[in-house]
């Protein structure tokens, strides 16, 4: 873009709404750190253009939980963002305070976690809790929420929707609970949805069919994926580009496919060894063979 | 091939006023130093059978034979007995369930060994002897089950199986609960104890990884039916049944051509209408 304008004398043009390169999340020089002093992410930078996939592999304790929750305004007690810039859609959310993020975290911006059972209400039917979200943050009637929210049912793949509405989370698997939270993450049309460890707890094949349905709203709705998981294989079923954190820094970024073909950083080396032992690709190479 | 644990149409039903059919028809072998792997996810019934071999569930119909002994017709006197033999051992996903938190690690695993007469000095030595087996230093002989990693743990637990002189080891998810590096030391002391003599493994799981990693053969359990069995690389290089072919498909793979999104729509939609 900058390019592009170099050398233009008159005025520069409003910028149209659907310009491509302006990314939908800019994040520079991220720091956090906690109030005792210790650094957790040092100096992280990242964009994500709108439509785009992103996917962010790292262990436990590597900085990648703490650098998306400071994206949705949730960092946990005792620590806080101490330098860098976190753009969304061209704006500063990195200093917002409490009232401006209600209007960003859950309508803007959505997310999911690992266990959908702790997200929901146990002793309310599932549709409810999805209406209440409708008739609070949209406005609607009590009857329009209602099938909105049984239309949303359906757009993430639950069948007998009207069923489903009325049962409550213990009557419903794990991939049925994580296929309500993804709609009622995308009840106010959000830009960016963040997935972390949305599929670590499910079975393997609810876990397919919920990254499926992630690639799916992707290729669908243009909706903006983050996807943080401890496994370099789930990230690579969904995501262009990959980051790879370690101790709270970025070691290793690019496409996804060149940074399976050729890791430069010896942690994204191990990630794979890792799986190489206990993947199964070597038994589907010598089916192919 | 000689088997160890025989298990023959099994059929277990559950619920106290509605039963349930949890296992339908279930057989299958194992051998001795074989390790047999049983793949299934939440609900399939896997669990059951471990608990159907512990003798903790009474089948409805079926039985389960150990080296020619039929457990299900054994009773009272006679069933304690077979049981302080030790002929089967279990190892649980949380090894704190066989670990007393307040014996140290040494305790044990020699408190089979005690109960069942043997003297001071030889428990002592069985112990280290079990202990070297799976891999722990001796140093930790003298810890308690909280002053161990995950993964020490669940190789104790192990070690307190092993002392028994076991045929058979009966393994539900071992590894599920451990991090990456101890699960890969746990693995490897389960296939290393495959070669040392004919113990005979059946280990349970969700995970197909581990158990591709360390088994001979797999058992694909799918709605309290074991929709496949074969040799672990023919399972899953060329899976014949629907539900193995979604679970196959379903494994997120990096760098072989892994089946598309439409293709395990497919896959889903045959499963569904199977099991309807």
């Amino acid at each position: 873009m900058s390019q592009l304008l170099d050398g233009v004398t008159t005025a520069p043009a409003p910028i149209p709404a659907d310009a491509v390169a302006a990314p939908l999340v800019e994040v520079s020089g991220l720091v956090i750190r906690s109030d005792a002093g210790s650094t957790l992410v040092d100096g992280v930078s990242f964009t994500v253009p709108r439509g785009g996939t992103l996917g962010i592999v790292g262990e436990s304790g590597s900085g990648k939980t703490l650098t998306c929750r400071s994206l949705l305004g949730l960092l946990p007690g005792g620590t806080h963002v101490s330098g860098g810039e976190i753009r969304f859609d061209g704006d500063s959310i990195a200093g917002l305070d409490e009232k401006a993020w209600r209007h960003i975290r859950g309508t803007r911006i959505a997310s999911v976690f690992q266990d959908p059972a702790s997200y929901l209400n146990p002793s309310l039917p599932v549709g409810r809790q999805l209406a209440e979200v409708l008739r609070v943050k949209t406005g609607l009637s009590r009857r329009e929420a209602r099938e909105r929210a049984i239309e949303l049912f359906g757009q993430v793949g639950l069948r007998n929707t009207d069923r489903v509405f009325r049962q409550y989370p213990h009557e419903l698997s794990g991939g049925m609970l994580q296929r309500i939270l993804i709609a009622i993450a995308l009840a106010e049309n959000p830009e960016l949805l963040i997935a972390d460890e949305a599929t670590t707890a499910l079975d393997v094949t609810v876990q397919s069919e919920i990254l499926d349905l992630l690639a799916e709203l992707r290729d669908v709705y243009g909706l903006t994926l983050i996807l943080v998981s401890h496994d370099l294989a789930v990230v690579s079923q969904v995501c262009e580009e990959v980051l790879v954190f370690h101790s709270g820094v970025i070691v290793e970024r690019g496409a996804t496919r060149t940074v399976l073909e050729s890791p430069a950083h010896a942690y994204t080396r191990e990630l794979l060894a890792g799986h190489e032992a206990y993947g199964i690709e070597r038994f589907l190479r010598a089916g192919a063979a | 091939m000689n088997a160890l644990l025989t298990v023959a149409a099994l059929r277990v039903d559950l619920g106290r006023h509605q039963k349930v059919r949890v296992l339908d028809g279930v057989s299958f072998e194992v051998g001795a130093g074989e390790i047999v792997g049983l793949i299934g996810e939440t609900g399939s019934g896997k669990s059951t059978i471990a608990r159907t071999i512990l003798g903790a569930v009474t089948p409805a119909a079926g039985t389960v034979t150990v080296e020619g002994t039929d457990i299900g017709a054994l009773r009272g006197r006679r069933r304690r007995l077979w049981r302080r033999g030790g002929a089967v051992q279990y190892i649980f996903q949380d090894p704190l369930r066989s670990l007393d938190p307040d014996h140290t690690i040494a305790v044990s695993v020699g408190e089979g060994l005690r109960i069942g007469g043997v003297r001071r000095s030889e428990v002592a030595r069985l112990v280290d002897v079990a202990l070297s087996d799976v891999g722990l230093d001796p140093v930790l002989r003298g810890r308690r089950p909280a002053e161990l990693s995950g993964g020490q743990r669940q190789r104790a637990a192990i070690a307190r199986a092993l002392v028994m002189g076991p045929s058979l080891l009966v393994c539900d998810e071992p590894v599920s609960a451990l991090d990456a590096s101890s699960r890969d030391r746990v693995l490897r002391t389960l296939t290393d104890l495959r070669t040392t003599g004919d113990l005979g493994m059946l280990v349970i799981s969700h995970d197909i990884g581990s158990l591709a990693a360390i088994s001979d053969r797999i058992l694909v359990l799918h709605d309290g039916v074991i929709v496949e069995s074969g040799p672990t690389r023919d399972l899953l290089a060329d899976p014949q049944h629907p539900y193995t072919r979604l679970l196959v498909a379903s494994v997120p793979v990096i760098g072989v051509a892994g089946i598309d999104a439409a293709e395990r729509r497919r896959l889903r939609n045959a499963v569904a209408d199977a099991t309807r």
